[in-house]
């Protein structure tokens, strides 16, 4: 578990720095004003069932895998 | 791609006015759909919130004074939370519980109420009284009102301008009884033109306004009125008085939601010819007024 | 006269708590951006996967063409709001996959043609299996967070994995940006299937994997929004695969690869939307790198057009370049040092480029999709220059339909 823990770290790391490298510099947007984004295709993934297939077709052809979210298992895809 | 929108003009009554629903679309059967469930929408929010209805969430509320705490949804808990909001953000002259104050009040008789009818009201009146713990509420006392008739049009205007996006409209606006939403500007990007009624001849414009996108309302005191020896008493009455509101006879608020709009001007109107404007200006949206004494001001225009 | 929108005026604390409290109510805010509980809806979607047949001259020994894999998939999706906070996701999924696999290379036997090695394919009666894949997930809706648990469970003839992840989403400064953090473990069996006729083959193993990923969105504008991730992977256990076999000097070995796995990716994706098109442009970028020397780049470029009448084109392009792992090669003249052998494509140096069409045409409360992709694999899209290409590259096409209900 020693493992799990050094990358947990990491990533808590990773966020901290993100989170402090953006505070600055950027345009408050006001709720009223976020009418665009809250469209539907301005979603990261808009279809989620479909996104789920295709990030499945190209982990199990690419050499590749991972992105924004965990879980999910491996396959015997040949 | 917007080579075949025709414009759409739709007209109906609802909530106590005249309506109109103007939507850019290729298909006549589309426009009717869309009018079909805008008004749906409508009605659906006229009949929740009415308090002329016997089967309204508000005739609810209104019955159980005195009683036990009612649970409300989520939708009227969002409604009452504005309330409470726009109680505190006026130092208490918006008041969903004023409404009471109009039975005192006949316009059409000519007539004052007598200064004790009013003072057996007043104690009734003040929404710092109300338990509201959402979602939970409780009147507490026998003959408290609450009246959503200051707020739910300009509510209903903007859900109907949402639905309309949801729908698929990309150009058009709704206007429910003055209260105005821009659903988007003409198909050739052109902004529309709306006009701001003239309080002493509310059939024409006294100034208007181009807006590409956003939110107009007004208030003023050519909606229910009396005249005693010359002057206007309106129906915008004062929670803490019980009597019209003065000196403002009309205010026009635009903002990026019509609810906005709507307490905005409401606000304003109540504040009066000093605070009103003044209020106004430290509020923020671009705003108009005309006093009783036919000054005016603002930056809307 | 002008609405003076270009005196933009400063929003004063009155307006601020009187717009906050507004956008509360559901007329006006509709679904937000924010965390918010789903609503009901249930999609069922189903999928035509077809790789291009693979042609007798890349091939030893073969006398046509052979099919390669077809893969049928059925995937049903319920969403539901359970209670005031909760919302519960479940996807099933059922597939059928048939067809021939790459299973070794072997050198070409002409030495003028020494840089086009030959590909030999699984048996003729190919490869028959079907995948069962359900995947619950419950999510507890906060004020300005969300907790989700997820559980998964995939089964093959051959394949068992059980899966499962955790995840909190943070929303801070007004909703002006999103943390997201999430850890997740598989335990997988492998239990190969025919192993009586291929003494080589192993009978039962097993790998378990690890990974964590944090992830950061940030509203830029009222019409930008950008989310940046990163996630750390740990594979451990039998990562070979059971059914290839590697060529080296002669012989023909099992497909062994290291026991280990790091796997590290940054993927960056930004959502605009442009009012004057009424239509969204999509961006995504993935760095990919492992400790087996895998380095990759994928570039995914999509755009969401609107048209009148609630009908939605997206055509999109997709671009992805990898390096080979360290221990990969077409065939071997002599065992490596480490023993490690493999000849599987995917650990090939190549790159690939697909091309996607999607419809999406709504009509009240139903959604209908129809999509299309194309996608091709080259070394020469690798991130090197290639001598030897692997002749096991696939390229395929994707046809997919589907329909939403929502309440």
């Amino acid at each position: 578990m020693g493992e799990v823990m050094k990358y947990i770290i990491c990533v808590v790391t990773s966020v901290f720095l993100l989170t402090l490298s953006s505070g600055c510099a950027i345009k408050k947007v006001e709720a009223w004003e976020r009418g665009d984004l809250a469209r539907t295709e301005m979603a990261f993934e808009p279809d989620a069932q479909q996104a789920a297939y295709r990030s499945h077709v190209y982990f199990s052809k690419e050499a590749s895998s991972g992105g924004a979210s965990a879980g999910g298992g491996g396959c015997g895809c040949n | 791609m917007a080579e075949k929108l025709l414009e759409w003009h739709f007209s109906f009554f609802a909530m106590g006015s005249p309506c109109q629903l103007r939507i850019y679309l290729e298909e006549k059967e589309e426009a009717e759909e869309v009018s079909y469930r805008i008004q749906s929408e409508v009605a659906r929010l006229e009949q929740l919130y009415s308090r002329y209805r016997d089967d309204s969430v508000v005739t609810k509320i209104n019955r159980s004074a005195g009683k036990a705490a009612l649970t409300v949804d989520p939708e009227t808990a969002g409604l009452l939370d504005y309330a409470q909001t726009v109680y505190e953000q006026s130092d208490g002259l918006f008041d969903i519980t004023s409404g009471i104050l109009r039975s005192a009040w006949d316009f059409k008789s000519g007539i004052f109420p007598e200064p004790v009818q009013i003072e057996k009201i007043l104690p009734l009146v003040d929404w710092s009284m109300v338990e509201w713990n959402s979602p939970n509420i409780r009147l507490p006392e026998i003959g408290m009102e609450l009246d959503f008739g200051g707020y739910v049009k300009e509510y209903a205007v903007d859900a109907a301008a949402r639905l309309c996006g949801e729908l698929g409209v990309s150009h058009g606006m709704i206007d429910l009884g003055g209260d105005i939403h821009i659903i988007g500007p003409h198909p050739d990007g052109s902004a529309w033109h709306v006009g701001i009624r003239n309080p002493r001849s509310p059939e024409d414009a006294i100034v208007s306004v181009d807006l590409q996108s956003g939110a107009i309302a007004s208030s003023g005191d050519y909606e229910r009125f009396m005249e005693v020896d010359g002057k206007r008493y309106c129906h915008i009455l004062n929670p803490k008085t019980g009597w019209p509101c003065e000196g403002l006879a009309a205010v026009a608020v635009a903002a990026p939601i019509c609810l906005l709009a709507g307490t905005a001007s409401t606000i304003a109107m109540l504040k009066g010819r000093e605070a009103g404007p003044e209020w106004l200006k430290e509020l923020g949206l671009p705003y108009f007024w005309v006093a009783t004494d036919g000054e005016s001001g603002g930056d809307l225009v | 006269m002008s609405a003076g929108n270009g005196q933009k005026k400063k929003a004063s604390r009155t307006l601020i708590a009187l717009a906050g409290s507004a956008l509360g109510l559901p007329g006006i805010s509709g679904k937000a951006l924010a965390v918010t509980q789903g609503e009901a809806e249930v999609d069922y979607s189903y999928s035509l996967y077809q790789e291009e047949d693979m042609p007798r001259e890349k091939q030893s020994g073969a006398t046509s063409d052979t099919e390669r894999y077809t893969i049928d998939t059925h995937q049903l999706r319920v969403v539901r709001p359970w209670g005031d906070t909760y919302d519960l996701t479940v996807d099933l999924l059922y597939e059928t996959m048939s067809g021939a696999s790459p299973w070794y290379v072997l050198p070409n036997p002409d030495p003028n043609q020494s840089e086009k090695p030959l590909q030999v394919m699984s048996g003729a009666s190919g490869i028959e299996d079907t995948r069962k894949d359900v995947l619950a997930k419950v999510r507890k809706i906060y004020d300005d967070s969300a907790g989700a648990v997820s559980l998964g469970y995939s089964t093959e003839d051959d394949y068992t994995s059980v899966n499962m992840a955790l995840e909190g989403v943070w929303e801070l400064d007004d909703k002006q940006k999103t943390v997201t953090l999430g850890i997740g473990g598989s335990d997988d069996d492998i239990e190969p299937v025919d192993t009586h006729r291929f003494p080589g083959r192993v009978e039962h193993e097993t790998k378990t994997s690890i990974s964590a990923y944090a992830g950061l969105s940030m509203v830029i504008d009222a019409q930008t929004i950008v989310q940046s991730s990163v996630s750390f992977t740990r594979q451990n256990g039998f990562l070979s695969d059971p059914y290839k076999l590697a060529f080296v000097s002669g012989t023909l070995v099992q497909d062994s690869r290291p026991d280990g796995r790091e796997q590290f990716t940054w993927l960056t994706r930004l959502r605009r939307f442009f009012p004057e098109w009424l239509g969204a442009l999509h961006a995504d970028y993935r760095f990919y790198d492992d400790d087996w020397g895998v380095e990759s780049h994928t570039i995914d470029l999509g755009w969401h057009q609107n048209f009148s009448g609630q009908l939605q084109l997206i055509p999109s392009i997709r671009y992805y370049t990898q390096s080979q792992a360290y221990f990969y090669a077409p065939y071997y003249n002599a065992p490596r040092n480490d023993n490690f052998a493999s000849s599987d494509y995917r650990l090939s140096p190549y790159g690939a480029l697909s091309f996607r069409l999607d419809a999406v045409k709504k009509i009240g409360t139903w959604a209908f999709r129809l999509g299309w992709e194309m996608y091709d694999s080259d070394s020469d899209l690798a991130i090197k220059s290639v001598k030897v290409e692997n002749p096991g590259l696939i390229e395929f096409s994707n046809f997919r339909i589907s329909i939403s209900k929502y309440f």
